[in-house]
């Protein structure tokens, strides 16, 4: 297409709008653009090769595209691109016709005809596609692995992109010039033609060889099998040998050294380093992305939606509060599909380790997250239940405490089957308390466990500090629903909220709603291991309700309650109970773990047998009849979580334990 | 001078005259090219036998210089120091180079104005039941990925650079039992960052010893799950680059 009489001069304006092209799809150019001032038009053009092909108007109302941030409205556009009818590759951009603003100066190639090709062929292209070798190089380590393939067969195709090491659009166009099609990419043409094993892709991959060095292998699959799998353990992608001038030399050596012939006759393997593996890339890419300036990196195993792992989350509000959103990472290191709380920055830096690639095994894990730990350089790391962070400790920390404080947070011991001591702290908090500069704690009494069953020294005790977790902000108050003409509570239901597990006790619920069939127990929990856990999900105890799970404990309506249950055999501190506390929600529960540190007579009712289903019953029972203990206890409560659990009472304490001021790493 | 041969011995005994005899034999041609050699063996920790068989085997032919550093980056560090000449080249006690190794080398080197780190092409292990040949990768070959560097050491610490270059980045003292080694492996990183080019001499080759005593100190590194200082949280701490050449220079 001519020039457009229209075109003019695309001016860059000084303050350049805001928006961006998504790539191609269905055939359609398509992004946003944020037009500012209602009266600026939102007319856009389309250039190819200079010119002006297409206009449109940005629409708001585009339900497919519009999205709304803050304040500000995002208006999406698409250029139909079949009206670009040319064979060859043309070099696109796009500019708002007002301002000038041309997308931050942004081209793509593109191609109608080989659009059509390369969207018949995605799943091929896929299976060569090495994600992390090519966000490598082409710049997109902040893309995910899906993305960055969409880019490629969307843009990066045209442009003459690699999609892996072992195939060079270069090298075919050089070579195999003939096998290419009229307005072909060469990378189809290949796909054409990969069962000729005279075709090479490139100058490191021979599948003449391949296929010979890998007999069982199709022919027709070389280089999606190299992709996929040779590279990774190691397979020669072409004949190496040694050169004749060497090995005419060694005749001589071998009179210099006579063992020197022993390789002559020996099984002889011949090593050359080839290209990295997935995970290999990561680490750079992931330093690449989130910079050298980070200062605090904080691992979870998940995000969470609400429990006591939450604490990883808190710790990390307080290293940005410290050093600023954008020098803290959150590692999350094993697949997690929950988001992160709205409460935080919407700029929190965080990776999600199996978003990022796949790992064949857990040690590749722990040591790419060593690695990307490495690469970052923090001068303090926290790790808040991860396995892969505590095997990372385990293996490197010897090096890692020598530049980089180690810190850890645990929640309380859990127990095998014979009933001894097992889990994260038994696992490794006595094998790493030396490199360990602190481990936090939920509660008092697992420290004090610790320090009566390994007998720490002083100087690991002194590494030892309760950081209690804070409860959800801004919590509900409970109120007490009154018989009017009793005086007594209202018998609402009872609340038990936990896993089925063994751990909880479900044996306990059960007697007691045995022993109290005219209450009603509402659980709320997944299923567990408890032998009791499908029987309450079934309905099987005429008096025990199953709920389900629910994802906030602000959906659950507490006026339906008259108090909350807990049955534990052992506990940290669970988040539920400083939850309930918060909202002056009745407690009557085990004083297992650090449970005492919380519920006391003065401000719930605690069990101090916990096997005695008659002490339950008589806990429950005063909870129903005393009205005036029970609004004393409950605004007891109510100021124990304000003192311990609040936001403020966290970050006083996180600055009284001088968690994020600068002590610098333990010297070597 | 052109070039300085270094050796690094430590307790090779016999093992060590093949190696001087692959020495001898290169620098006897590279002279014959019109090349200025001059070899120095520095003997670290070393015992009397191979202090007897290298003083005999280079006498009129190099020098010996008799150390205490116990560590094999500190000795090759002195070696650097014993020198004058525009390049040096290390050889491990009991590693064997081929005939053309310094005048390939020199000849590349010379032909080339950028900064150049020089590897053989082919590193032939032998001695053991393991034998089999490490090609090197030239920095320039489209095989090489830097990202690898993290994971694999591309090269062997028997190189051929400019004296300047070894002195501007000396070998970074190992420290196994803190758990750093590798100073190798440290020490091409810490080239490749600054911005040196580690290059192939296409057709040699180093003959690379795989019996005990050879592999006593790769051993030790391996079983104490040492690290190599190329990590950046590992590169700002730990022993300090000058007193590597406060050792270097004593």
């Amino acid at each position: 297409m001519a020039n457009h009489p229209d075109q003019q001069e695309h001016r860059i304006v000084t303050q350049p709008l805001v928006g961006n092209v998504d790539g191609f799809s269905a055939g359609k150019l398509r992004g946003w653009v944020h037009v500012g001032a209602e009266d600026d038009s939102a007319q856009l053009s389309l250039l190819a090769d200079g010119n002006i092909v297409a206009k449109v108007m940005a629409d708001c109302s585009r339900p497919d595209v519009a999205r709304q941030t803050g304040a500000r409205l995002e208006c999406g556009f698409e250029f139909d691109l079949e009206a670009i009818d040319s064979p060859r590759n043309q070099t696109l951009s796009v500019f708002h016709d007002a301002s000038g603003f041309d997308f931050s100066g942004e081209r793509w190639s593109y191609c109608q005809s080989a659009a059509a090709a390369v969207a018949q062929h995605v799943d091929s292209l896929e299976s060569v596609f090495f994600a992390e070798y090519y966000r490598s190089r082409y710049g997109l380590e902040a893309y995910s692995n899906e993305k960055s393939f969409q880019f490629y067969v969307q843009n990066g195709i045209f442009r003459g992109d690699d999609p892996c090491p072992w195939f060079s659009s270069e090298f075919f166009l050089e070579h195999h010039a003939a096998l290419i099609e009229s307005g072909e990419l060469p990378v189809l043409a290949y796909l054409r033609h990969k069962h000729r094993l005279d075709v090479q892709p490139s100058a490191l991959f021979d599948p003449r060889y391949y296929a010979t060095s890998n007999p069982e292998l199709d022919e027709n699959q070389l280089l999606e099998h190299h992709v996929r799998h040779g590279n990774r353990k190691g397979h020669h992608t072409i004949e190496r040998r040694i050169a004749e001038p060497v090995m005419q030399e060694l005749e001589e050596m071998i009179t210099i050294e006579p063992s020197i012939g022993l390789i002559r006759t020996g099984e002889r393997s011949f090593v050359r380093h080839g290209f990295p593996t997935a995970t290999n890339y990561l680490p750079q890419l992931v330093q690449r992305r989130f910079g050298r300036a980070i200062e605090a990196i904080v691992c979870v195993p998940f995000v969470a939606s609400g429990d006591a792992d939450l604490i990883g989350i808190h710790l990390l509000r307080a290293y940005q509060n410290a050093y600023g959103v954008e020098r803290v990472l959150l590692i999350v290191t094993e697949p997690s599909v929950a988001t992160l709380p709205t409460w935080l920055d919407q700029d929190t830096r965080v990776l999600y380790l199996d978003n990022e690639s796949k790992f064949n095994s857990h040690a590749e894990k722990i040591r790419t997250l060593h690695d990307i730990v490495g690469l970052l350089a923090p001068s303090r790391t926290m790790n808040v239940n991860s396995l892969t962070a505590w095997d990372m400790y385990r293996k490197f920390g010897r090096q890692m405490m020598t530049a980089t404080e180690l810190n850890a947070y645990v929640f309380r011991f859990d127990q095998t089957v014979e009933g001894q001591p097992a889990g994260y702290i038994s696992d490794y908090v006595p094998d790493l308390i030396g490199m360990l500069a602190n481990v936090y704690c939920d509660n008092q009494s697992v420290i004090d466990q610790m320090r009566n069953l390994y007998g720490f020294s002083r100087q690991d005790m002194d590494k030892f500090n309760v950081l209690y977790v804070p409860g959800p902000q801004n919590l509900p108050r409970y109120q007490t629903k009154v018989n009017e003409t009793s005086g007594c509570r209202k018998s609402g239901s009872i609340l038990w909220i936990g896993h089925l597990s063994k751990q909880k006790r479900l044996d306990l619920l059960v007697s007691i709603a045995t022993a109290m069939p005219y209450q009603q127990f509402i659980v709320y929990g997944p299923a567990g291991d408890s032998p009791y856990s499908d029987r309450i999900i079934r309905g099987e105890y005429p008096n025990i309700l199953y709920r389900g799970v629910y994802s906030s404990i602000l959906d659950i309506d507490r006026e339906d309650y008259s108090m909350f249950l807990n049955t534990s055999a052992w506990e940290g501190l669970p988040h539920t109970i400083i939850q309930m506390v918060g909202m002056g929600v009745p407690v009557v529960t085990t004083t297992a773990g650090g449970i005492a540190e919380l519920i006391k007579e003065a401000n719930g009712w605690p069990v101090e047998n916990s096997e005695s289903v008659l002490e339950y019953v008589a806990q429950i029972s005063s909870v129903l009849i005393q009205k005036g203990s029970a609004v004393e206890k409950a605004e007891n409560g109510v100021t124990i979580f304000a003192h311990r659990h609040s936001w403020q009472a966290f970050c006083h304490r996180v600055d009284e334990l001088g968690i994020c001021t600068e002590n610098g790493p333990i010297p070597a | 001078m052109n070039v300085s041969c270094v050796i690094n011995a430590h307790q090779e005994a016999h093992t060590i005259q093949p190696t001087i005899v692959s020495v001898r034999r290169a620098v006897e041609f590279a002279r014959g090219c019109g090349l200025k050699v001059d070899v120095h063996a520095v003997l670290d920790s070393s015992d009397s036998r191979t202090k007897d068989i290298v003083y005999r085997e280079l006498q009129g032919f190099g020098q010996v210089h008799i150390v205490d550093h116990g560590d094999l980056a500190i000795a090759r560090n002195h070696g650097v120091e014993q020198s004058d000449a525009d390049y040096v080249t290390f050889i491990d006690g009991d590693d064997l180079w081929c005939r053309r190794w310094l005048v390939e080398s020199y000849l590349m080197a010379t032909s080339d104005e950028r900064p150049l780190v020089l590897h053989p092409e082919y590193n032939i292990y032998f001695g053991a039941e393991s034998s089999h040949v490490f090609q090197h990768v030239d920095m320039e070959h489209q095989d090489f990925d830097p990202a690898l560097m993290l994971r694999k050491n591309y090269w062997t610490a028997l190189s051929f650079a400019r004296r300047e270059i070894y002195q501007a980045h000396p070998y970074r003292e190992n420290q196994i039992e803190n758990g750093f080694g590798y100073e190798d492996w440290t020490w091409n990183f810490e080239t490749v960052n600054a911005g040196l080019l580690h290059k192939v001499v296409p057709g040699t080759s180093h003959f690379i010893r795989r019996v005990k005593s050879r592999t006593s100190l790769l051993e030790r590194t391996d079983s104490m799950g040492a690290l190599p200082r190329i990590l950046d949280l590992y590169r700002g701490q730990g022993f300090a680059v000058a007193d590597a050449v406060k050792h270097a220079a004593a």
